[in-house]
């Protein structure tokens, strides 16, 4: 569950890392037509990718304006069901993702958001329960409250030391799951005992005192293969073996207090209601210890609320949140109980926060986690939960759904719309926009990759907006070596991979179409008054579309491919040919040799481009194409007849990364205006005259 | 505007008002020897500068504006029309036209 109470950590925008621009080797025209997909990554492209992105991109310039629709309404929620939706999206020059999206976790459930502006509303615990729940019942749960089992994973516990390898039990302060965590430690509180589970003995009373002085912290750890020691910490640097090897399965209790207090690696303190029990556990390691709280439901619900929601909350809400995250628990017990897995729930996000009862920092600060709000709360709705066949329902819930609750294959979990989760404007998770790092995504393809770009290829398939939460997606990109790599991943995984506050909050997004923040378009003069314009469009695909100053804008042809920056466009009489830097960094050209004819396929002209090329034809069926080098220079090639091309010829010059030159032919010969890397217009003129 | 092989500057940015140059510079040419150049200001209006026989004429002229982009400048040969389109920080494509030394109103393009 995503914590509507928990702290938010601060945004910390990571270092991005940009491929080191490769010296600028212009090579030979490479004359073998391309397909389509190759002049990016070479990746297979759906049928129908072009037309989908052509029809559903986001209009990044008035180029686009009357060529994008919008996504057709089903109007019924749960008629429509996961489709598939191509998206395709490539990095901005400043190597992010430009991301907009709606709510905060999965969305699945009660929104807490929601609740909470239904209780801003007034509606009652059960008109919520029953919107967020449809279906289900609320009503009493069945066996009672009964006893959770929390596997307790905060920071780990005190490494304890063995004899012979201290090392060999420290615990592992980076490891995420509870069985990598390898001690206990707990203060010696006045009642507190050790009861062996396995071997049936009773609670055994620990001293005050082991060899005359005064224990400071008690300590579980590994012995023998599968058993566990008790170790006490006597100020004498080190934890010292207390009486033999006891089996895998030791239950630490204070009947005096009625809870645990544990130590933390990080010095602080947690207070725990009821017992826990130190389990030995065979997974990848042989050290490893589970710490497994036994405690009432409604005592674990009292370390639950306040973590989940703030208790200063309506009382409705909190009472929601309560049923909620008493129906969840319970429902995981079941399932728990049906395997026979060795607890129930964990204590974080993953399932929902548990903080005990109280905890006390090294610094000697303390606080008490349970709330008399949320404590009331629990109260007012002891023994109730939300019931579907007779069981507890599996209440998820998020901390804010962005107008839409998501469907599952749960039957009380559907997709609807949410009028609530707004909370009147209050809610801050109901649309966010965020710059997600390629890099953060691109740690999603094999190590040395480089994204190049990404498809959304399924939505939940919802009237909601975009259709709803992404499903499914394929990173693209270029292995080190060049080879194309990518990978199907879910829109979940796209969210783990840069989650939280600030960042990706849910599934629900969509990525806007990169747009350089200054050249975009290019264009060729054709009668006075008119021109052929080209840009980048939506999903990166090079547009093409006539303008007429008596007539406008004319129809967008789609030339497909996925281009960097903005493209050059050149021709005489009807011909027309395109240039455009390719995700691989080498130029492609494309060409139609008349009005009626069919362009080519996509061709690489080699070369590693630095920022946008520029092209003018001239007389006699020539076609010259200038472009800024990876190492600052200008670069130029000529095409001469049908697609004999020259090789690369050094102008020289120094132009900052990203600028390009424009050209324009001036009778026979050439003009050349760039932006220099002195800040300064040069010009040139005379370029591969003969 | 060099007519030679050689490089040659056509005019400091801190001359365009606005003080810099936003993205790249476009280039319209008559056909015959005249190219004018034209750029976005760091004030993201446009500015245009004639070039002719390789000497600039006169200074940059003030086209206005409020580009979101560098702008495209199209001249047709044998034109005196150069066409300068970009677009306006409201998205929309816009488009002014000099011909001469008549300067019409930025309009988007329909």
């Amino acid at each position: 569950m995503s914590p509507v109470g928990a702290s938010v950590r601060a945004f910390v925008r990571p270092r991005l890392t940009r491929a080191r621009p490769a010296r600028a080797r212009p090579t030979g025209a490479r004359r073998t037509p391309a397909t389509l997909a190759t002049l990016v990554v070479g990746a297979a492209v759906p049928a129908g990718t072009a037309a989908a992105v052509v029809t559903s991109a986001v209009v990044t310039g008035a180029l686009l304006t009357g060529g994008a629709a919008a996504a057709s309404d089903t109007g019924a929620s749960e008629r429509a069901r996961a489709v598939a939706t191509p998206e395709a999206a490539v990095p901005a020059a400043d190597e992010t993702f430009d991301v907009v999206g709606h709510g905060y976790g999965h969305g699945r459930g009660m929104s807490q958001w929601g609740a909470r502006g239904a209780a801003d509303a007034r509606a009652s615990l059960g008109r919520i329960l029953g919107f967020y729940y449809p279906g289900t019942r609320y009503g009493v749960l069945p066996g009672g409250a009964g006893t959770m089992r929390i596997v307790l994973t905060n920071a780990g516990a005190e490494g304890v030391a063995a004899p012979g390898d201290p090392r060999q039990f420290q615990c592992d302060a980076a490891a995420t799951d509870p069985r990598e965590n390898c001690g206990f430690a707990a203060l010696p509180t006045p009642g507190i005992s050790v009861r062996d589970v396995l071997a049936g003995t009773r609670a055994q009373p620990l001293p005050r005192t082991v060899n005359g002085k005064p224990v400071r912290l008690w300590g579980i750890g590994v012995a023998g293969v599968r058993g566990l020691r008790l170790y006490a910490d006597i100020g004498e640097g080190g934890w010292r073996p207390v009486g033999p090897e006891r089996s895998g399965h030791l239950e630490v209790a204070d009947p005096k207090t009625g809870s645990v207090q544990m130590s933390h690696r990080d010095a602080t303190v947690r207070d725990y209601r009821g017992v826990v029990r130190v389990v030995r556990t065979w997974g990848t390691s042989a050290t490893t210890i589970a710490r497994v709280n036994l405690v009432g439901l409604d005592d674990y619900l009292r370390g639950v609320v306040p973590r989940e929601m703030p208790a200063g909350w309506p009382a409705t809400a909190l009472s929601a949140q309560a049923v909620t995250a008493r129906s969840y628990a319970a429902s995981r017990r079941d399932a728990a109980t049906a395997v026979r897995a060795p607890w129930d729930l964990c204590d974080s996000t993953a399932c929902q926060v548990y903080g005990g009862r109280g905890v006390r920092f090294a610094d000697g600060r303390g606080a008490r986690l349970e709330n008399a709000r949320t404590d009331a709360a629990i109260g007012a709705t002891a023994g109730r939960a939300v019931l579907y066949g007779g069981r507890a329902a599996y209440a998820q819930f998020s901390a804010a759904n962005g107008g839409w609750t998501a469907r599952s294959d749960v039957a009380y979990q559907r997709a609807t719309p949410d009028r609530w989760d707004a909370d009147g404007g209050r809610n801050p998770h109901t649309t966010w926009r965020v710059r997600v790092p390629v890099a953060a995504w691109q740690a999603l393809l094999p190590a040395g990759s480089r994204l190049t770009r990404v498809v959304v290829t399924q939505r939940e398939g919802t009237a909601a907006e975009w259709g709803g939460r992404v499903l499914r997606a394929r990173l693209e990109g270029t292995a080190g070596g060049g080879a194309a790599v990518s990978r199907e991943v879910s829109g979940e995984e796209l969210r783990r991979a840069w989650a939280g506050v600030g960042k990706l909050r849910s599934s629900w997004f969509r990525i806007l179409p990169a747009a350089d923040p200054h050249d975009q378009l290019a264009a060729l003069a054709t009668v006075p008054g008119s021109a052929d314009l080209a840009t980048r469009g939506g999903g990166g695909h090079l547009l093409v579309r006539p303008w007429s100053a008596g007539t406008g804008l004319g129809a967008i042809t789609d030339l497909g491919g996925v281009v960097l920056g903005a493209p050059a466009i050149a021709g005489a009489g009807a011909s027309r040919e395109v240039f455009a830097r390719g995700g691989d960094g080498k130029l492609w050209w494309k060409v139609r040799s008349g009005a009626g004819s069919a362009w080519s396929g996509w061709v690489s002209l080699g070369g590693r481009l630095a920022g946008r090329p520029a092209a003018t034809a001239r007389p006699g069926g020539r076609t010259l194409v200038v472009v800024p080098g990876t190492d600052g220079a200008l670069w130029w090639r000529e095409r001469s007849g049908a697609a004999r091309w020259s090789g690369w010829h050094r102008l020289g010059g120094r132009v900052p990364a990203g600028a390009g030159p424009a050209l324009v032919a001036a009778g026979d010969r050439v003009q050349l205006v760039v932006r220099g890397a002195d800040g300064r217009l040069w010009g040139k003129a005379g370029i591969g005259d003969r | 505007m060099g007519q030679g092989r050689y490089w040659r500057p056509l005019g400091r940015l801190g001359s365009v008002r606005g003080g810099a140059v936003l993205g790249g510079p476009a280039l319209a040419s008559d056909g015959a020897g005249r190219t004018t150049t034209v750029v976005r200001g760091s004030d993201r209006r446009a500015y245009a500068r004639d070039v002719e026989g390789g000497l600039p004429r006169g200074g940059w002229r003030h086209l206005g504006g409020l580009l979101a982009t560098a702008p495209v400048a199209v001249q047709a040969a044998g034109s005196e029309r150069v066409d300068v389109l970009a677009n306006a920080v409201d998205g929309e494509l816009v488009v002014v036209t000099r011909t001469g030394g008549a300067l019409s109103r930025w309009a988007v393009t329909g």
